[in-house]
């Protein structure tokens, strides 16, 4: 879901805003997240995908934000669209930004602090994460490059639905997705916990509520979705990849799909599914 | 001196990939105004020169910002402006 903002202004300051929301079908990319965020992995990746489009890259608590001219992000095409999650606050992030190469202007979704529900790994406590996202977007209100920005917090879709902590997840996380200056939301979303395939409705139903109910745009951060005991040759795991993301690709919110390819989900030596992921990058963005 | 006020509408709700989007934008204040001065001169022999000069009175300034896309305005009658952009 787009949001176009128009601003009058008269000869003493005084202003108006009024804006106007939109979709546009079809904006669906889909990509990966690499195993590990290191030069290895991303160069392994990109020589599996070499045309990928969207790409989500992780950066865990104690690394900060990274550097535009280091390794990893130097090799990320510059047409590419980026995912960049992080977990450290406070960070001079208006620094950073006015730090990103003039030549690299694709607009990139960032998130601070994703998955906050797992509580581990440097998780802040709810307070803590709603108001650093606070300070996250007053940080960069008013940047000259805030257009190449969209602040999107990134949830676990398991936890929000079926987690011990479920009742709260609104409350606790999800609120944050309705702060003035949110530009987008996104979730984790797997099929572990379920006896079989999770039809694409299913997958993505509370994901698209919670977009929907916001008026944002979706990105699914991570997907993975292991084989079943039934489908020892993962012919049917493909054929549900391909459902899921065709039918993301037609709802207007969805924007990003980023297999992780990591664990379970690595594709490497799961052919049918490695050729869908391969196909539907070509289809959707690649 | 009043607040200026604005509404912003689209042609339509959703758009596919590539398919032009119109954004109408109207505005106004009541105290803005476009005052027309009409000047007549004339000489001994009767021949008149006429000059018309304008002053706005509040002027108003609009901008568009959208972070996924960039808008071109396409007119701007001082009431009414109508912005494009590229789904």
């Amino acid at each position: 879901m787009g949001t176009v903002t128009a601003l009058v202004t008269d000869s003493g300051g005084r202003s108006a805003v009024a804006t106007a929301s939109y979709a546009i079908t079809g904006s669906l990319q889909v990509g990966w997240c690499p195993p590990n965020t290191n030069l290895t992995d991303l160069s392994a990746q990109i020589s599996k995908y070499p045309t990928t489009k969207f790409m989500r890259l992780y950066f865990s608590a104690g690394q900060g934000l990274p550097s535009w001219t280091g390794a990893v992000l130097s090799m990320v095409p510059a047409d590419v669209t980026l995912h960049l999650s992080f977990k450290d606050w406070p960070v001079d992030v208006g620094a950073w930004l006015s730090g990103r190469p003039t030549n690299r202007r694709t607009p990139f979704y960032l998130t601070l602090d994703h998955e906050p529900e797992q509580q581990d790994a440097g998780d802040p406590l709810p307070a803590a994460f709603r108001q650093e996202w606070k300070d996250l977007i007053t940080a960069l209100n008013g940047h000259p490059r805030r257009g190449e920005v969209r602040l999107t917090p990134t949830y676990t879709e398991y936890a929000a639905t079926k987690g011990s902590n479920a009742s709260t997840w609104y409350s606790n996380y999800g609120v944050v997705s309705g702060y003035p200056g949110i530009d987008a939301v996104a979730f984790d979303i797997y099929n572990d916990g379920y006896s079989s395939y999770r039809t694409p409705e299913q997958m993505f139903a509370f994901a698209l509520a919670h977009a929907r109910q916001h008026g944002r745009s979706l990105v699914v951060a991570e997907w993975g979705i292991e084989r079943k005991p039934f489908d020892p040759n993962g012919t049917q795991c493909a054929q549900v990849m391909r459902a899921q993301a065709d039918y993301l690709a037609r709802q207007p919110e969805a924007r990003g799909l980023a297999w992780f390819y990591r664990g379970g989900d690595n594709l490497d030596t799961r052919t049918p599914e490695k050729q869908a992921l391969t196909d539907l990058i070509a289809q959707y963005g690649g | 001196m009043a607040a200026p006020t604005v509404t912003a509408s689209l042609n339509k709700a959703t758009y596919n990939p590539g398919e032009q989007m119109q954004l109408t934008v109207t505005y106004g204040d009541a105290d803005h105004d476009v005052a027309t001065q009409t000047i007549t001169v004339s000489d001994s022999a009767g021949t008149e020169t006429v000059v018309t000069t304008t002053a706005v009175v509040d002027p108003l300034t609009v901008e568009v910002s959208d972070p996924d896309r960039t808008w071109t305005k396409q007119s701007d009658n001082g009431q009414v402006a109508v912005f494009t952009s590229t789904a």
